[in-house]
């Protein structure tokens, strides 16, 4: 080995990297990654903006090699930028956006599971495998095909840690629910990802209430803030409750539906709060898609404006803490569909 | 081991990703070679014994550092600050233990400031929480990959973590000391402008806080104030550490209005709060945990400020040119934010 061309040094050097190293994409490591579809490689499924490169089955796979992916990952990378190139998402604006928010994954359905994609302990850190390569092969594509770059495409002010990567599955062995998948009219076993834009997550810890009243206080409670963009603007949300939080719930008699529907009622302000401090502005609040009265001190603003924005899921390990993340203000709306495997 | 692969079943990445010995992601393999010449980033001998890894308490030495800083992708200058920053993490005030085996979610946040980080290229301006930048990605991550594998701090294993965080990746950063209004969050504690010097703090990834509304700093600070607090914040209920990173135009803000970095520190900890009343709807409120923060559990009206000792905020100037603050919550178990000079 000589220095010079360590093939390490080679991809940091060239930024074709989030700053971590890759995987060389050897032809070799490249055909067998390609074993992970039957799909065409030149097959292209769309362009990655802002910089429009094409994203083919192939470069999907080069992506994927360099991220640190196995074959039988393959299917979900596909099928998520597939979702995430979707004109509701909006990639476009997130790619160049000051604010700082993340295409999150969330994957249902048999093939997860297979792949050991994890929604227990520590399912938004490090250690899984699946899970962080995943996210990460979306990411290495979004600056090296999109361009979506600090500091060059991308006016972002701080990013997010949830940029490195943003994949996880529900904890459907200790759910009293059934998945967010199959509350959106999918069957069990079909292969889903949700995909939403928004922030890294926020704890809401709770080893004091019994009941769900408390407990939903409290995780609305962290579905607000004067500087959130879900306050200001149509928005989405990821709430991922504990298995032990929605536990709680399920004995209380609520549903997954009723646990949404309480959240959606009881989270937001009133509009004297938000004056007070934040990105209010009288305009943003006529532009709600519900009728909202800003000149109304007493007005409650909700922070979730249609409950499609909401998306509810169990994950995590045990243990009483539940994961809020906010949303972006520019007209992002989370996609899911079935993907191919 | 030349760096090509032979076939498959011994590809190199593979052997690291099925040892379970990364964070999930591909390391650079520590060959002998790669180790020797990381090592250069530093004139201390390999075998001097920095401490103890909790919970498995395995040794980190100076070569084994070094080792893990090279798998996160270090360069070998990036070195010291990966030795600076596991020597500050040990000191038992920051309760490496506790953490590593909590059920919450937190992960030990460098903010490294002087002129070091500066020649490293440590970022600190646009996109600083995030990927990119390889200094902050790979010096973050080396401290985790020791977390892990000297620690044993793996979920479901040594670490009871419910969720984690994506901070758990990497968590390192500098100020935009070029487009700070202040000086540093160093300078203020004492070191020189000169020195090189890591804070480390227990933080959960920033919640954003936006505002291209206010023009003066009584409205932005009420907003940042408010990010600052929930009811099921662990700052609300316990003594905690909190990182609130302003940026550049934010803390322009403030600056041309008159306030110094002490001045927004003071009105944050003054403003950032929430009544008994309040607290006792939801969340993790409790009567004792109230009683050891010296808040009157039966006078409703009584403000509880999130900040109960003026060091646990630690306040720096980061991020791109915008409108946005990042506030980074603390951890309920006791842990005390480290801070001191590091050796080049």
């Amino acid at each position: 080995m000589t220095m010079k061309v360590d093939e390490f040094e080679f991809f940091l050097t060239k930024e074709w990297s989030d700053g971590l190293p890759v995987v060389t994409p050897t032809e070799e490591r490249v055909a067998h990654m390609l074993t992970g579809t039957r799909r065409d490689p030149g097959e292209v499924l769309g362009k990655v903006p802002p910089m429009l490169e094409p994203a083919t089955v192939r470069t999907v796979a080069i992506h994927a090699v360099m991220a640190g992916c196995l074959p039988a990952y393959l299917p979900v990378v596909l099928g998520g930028l597939q979702l995430m190139l979707r004109e509701e998402f909006n990639m476009n604006g997130v790619q160049g956006t000051m604010h700082g928010v993340a295409p999150l994954m969330i994957v249902n359905g048999p093939h997860a599971r297979k792949i050991g994609l994890h929604g227990g302990n520590g399912c938004f850190g490090p250690g899984f495998r699946a899970n962080a390569t995943i996210g990460r092969a979306i990411r290495l594509m979004m600056m090296n095909l999109g361009g979506g770059i600090a500091g060059l495409a991308s006016a972002t002010i701080f990013a997010t840690p949830l940029r490195y990567t943003a994949c996880l599955t529900e904890n459907l062995d200790r759910s009293p629910w059934e998945s967010l998948a199959v509350s959106k009219g999918y069957a069990p076993d079909d292969d889903v990802i949700t995909c939403v834009m928004v922030e890294s997550p926020r704890l809401c810890f709770d080893d004091v209430s019994q009941e769900p009243d408390r407990l939903l206080t409290g995780v609305a409670d962290s579905m607000t803030a004067m500087g959130s963009w879900n306050m200001h603007a149509r928005s989405d949300m990821v709430v991922a409750m504990g298995p032990q939080h929605a536990e709680i719930c399920a004995k209380g008699g609520l549903s997954r539906a009723d646990v949404h529907r309480r959240l959606c009622e009881q989270a937001g302000r009133k509009v004297r709060d938000l004056k007070g401090g934040g990105n209010w502005r009288r305009e943003r609040a006529l532009a709600f898609p519900i009728k909202v009265d800003p000149d109304n001190d007493d007005f409650f603003i909700p922070a979730i404006k249609d409950p499609k924005d909401l998306q509810l899921i169990v994950a995590g390990g045990w243990g009483p803490c539940t994961a809020i993340c906010h949303g972006w203000s520019g007209g992002s709306q989370a996609v899911h569909g079935r993907y191919e495997i | 081991m030349q760096g090509r692969i032979v076939d498959n079943t011994v590809d190199e990445f593979e052997f690291f990703l099925e040892k379970e010995w990364s964070d999930g992601f591909p390391v650079v393999t520590p060959t002998e070679a790669r180790v020797a010449r990381i090592l250069t980033g530093t004139s201390r001998d390999p075998e001097e014994v920095v401490g103890n890894i909790p919970p498995a308490m395995a040794p980190a030495t100076v070569r084994t550092v070094a080792i893990h800083a090279l798998m996160a992708g270090c360069k070998p200058e990036y070195l010291p600050v990966v030795l600076g920053a596991i020597k500050l993490m040990l000191g038992e005030e920051f309760n490496l233990n506790g953490v590593q085996g909590t059920m919450h979610g937190v992960a030990p946040l460098m903010v490294v400031n002087g002129p070091y980080a500066q020649q490293i290229g440590l970022h600190g301006g646009n996109g600083c929480f995030g990927p990119g930048f390889r200094a902050n990605a790979s010096i973050g991550r080396a401290i985790r990959l020791m977390l892990l594998n000297l620690g044993g701090g793996i979920a479901g294993v040594g670490s009871a973590t419910v969720f984690s965080s994506p901070l758990r990746y990497t968590a390192c950063l500098a100020e935009n000391t070029e487009r700070s209004p202040w000086e540093t969050i160093a300078v203020s504690r004492g070191y020189q402008p000169g020195d090189n010097v890591i804070t480390c703090a227990m933080v959960e990834s920033p919640r954003l806080c936006y505002d291209d509304v206010s023009e003066e700093p009584e409205r932005l600070l009420t907003g940042i104030a408010d990010s600052m607090a929930a009811l099921s914040s662990w700052n609300m209920h316990v003594r905690s550490d909190m990182m609130v990173a302003m940026s550049p135009e934010q803390a322009t803000l403030c600056a041309k209005a008159g306030l110094s970095r002490g001045d927004v520190h003071r009105k944050l900890r003054e403003t950032a709060g929430r009544t008994v009343r309040d607290l006792k709807r939801g969340g993790n409120w409790r009567r004792e945990r109230a009683l050891k923060i010296n808040v009157d559990p039966d006078n409703d009206d009584a403000f509880v400020p999130t900040i109960k000792d003026e060091r646990d905020l630690h306040l720096i100037v980061a991020g791109g040119w915008g409108p946005l603050t990042a506030v980074c919550h603390g951890w309920g178990g006791g842990s005390r934010a480290v801070h001191g000079t590091y050796v080049v």
